[in-house]
């Protein structure tokens, strides 16, 4: 398994077909505020012209149902399915301040057990894709 | 399979990317993790120790234009994390590479 982890914004989206032509599923990372959400519609728009096998969008740093609301808004009026909601977590704020991993100083964190049921529906996926 | 995680900045893309990367491996996958971001930090949410993480180089593309493979590119420039992820750099690389 690859993960690539992009340049923020969408400068691999617009160059030529650019990095994320191999990939075969990209995630839309969507953090419930305007700016972030504009910046996903963006990249939708780019990823869907490159051919990108799947795209799905994933929540991040959601803190209750009013920001849960936006997400749900968004996946409805883009008709692109969620994959994952990962909450706000000080977890990984300790670990950015530590320069050290979530999943090593908090491995029940709420975010490191979103990430882990991220993974279950991507071996699901994995196992059901038609190998390229 | 190759997943690619984007998004604006500070929207939780590297965080994720490095739990995820460390989630499979744990679970006996063979992970490589990518770092797309000419600012690289994702060795730091592998967990990788900061000298390890510093020793880091990025691919020159021009490797790949003069005919090296992408496990001789790894072979030279990747290095073995926590759980056995593997990370590269590649601010400008165009394949996503194997696995």
């Amino acid at each position: 398994m690859t993960v690539v982890d992009m340049e923020a914004g969408l400068e691999h989206l617009s160059r030529s077909g650019g990095t994320l032509r191999y990939v075969d599923q990209l995630l839309v990372v969507l953090e419930p505020y305007a700016k972030a959400v504009e910046t996903a519609r963006r990249t939708l728009l780019l990823a869907q012209d490159l051919g990108i096998p799947r795209i799905s969008l994933l929540a991040s740093k959601v803190r209750d149902s009013d920001e849960m609301a936006v997400v749900e808004r968004f996946c409805a009026e883009t008709g692109v399915e969620l994959i994952g909601v990962i909450p706000y977590d000080d977890a990984v704020r300790l670990a950015d301040r530590e320069g050290t991993a979530p999943i090593d100083v908090s491995p029940e964190a709420p975010m490191v057990l979103a990430v882990s049921a991220l993974a279950d529906r991507l071996e699901e996926l994995r196992s059901t894709a038609v190998p390229a | 399979m190759k997943v690619a995680v984007s998004g604006k900045g500070g929207t939780g893309k590297t965080s994720i990317s490095g739990t995820l990367a460390r989630t499979l491996a744990r679970r006996g996958l063979r992970v490589l993790a990518i770092d797309c971001d000419s600012n690289p930090n994702l060795a730091t949410s592998l967990g990788l120790d900061e000298e390890l993480a510093r020793s880091l180089r990025s691919m020159p593309k021009r490797a790949f234009d003069e005919g090296a493979t992408v496990s001789e590119m790894l072979a030279e420039y990747s290095v073995s994390g926590p759980d056995g992820v593997h990370i590269v750099l590649a601010a400008k690389i165009e394949q996503a590479g194997a696995g």
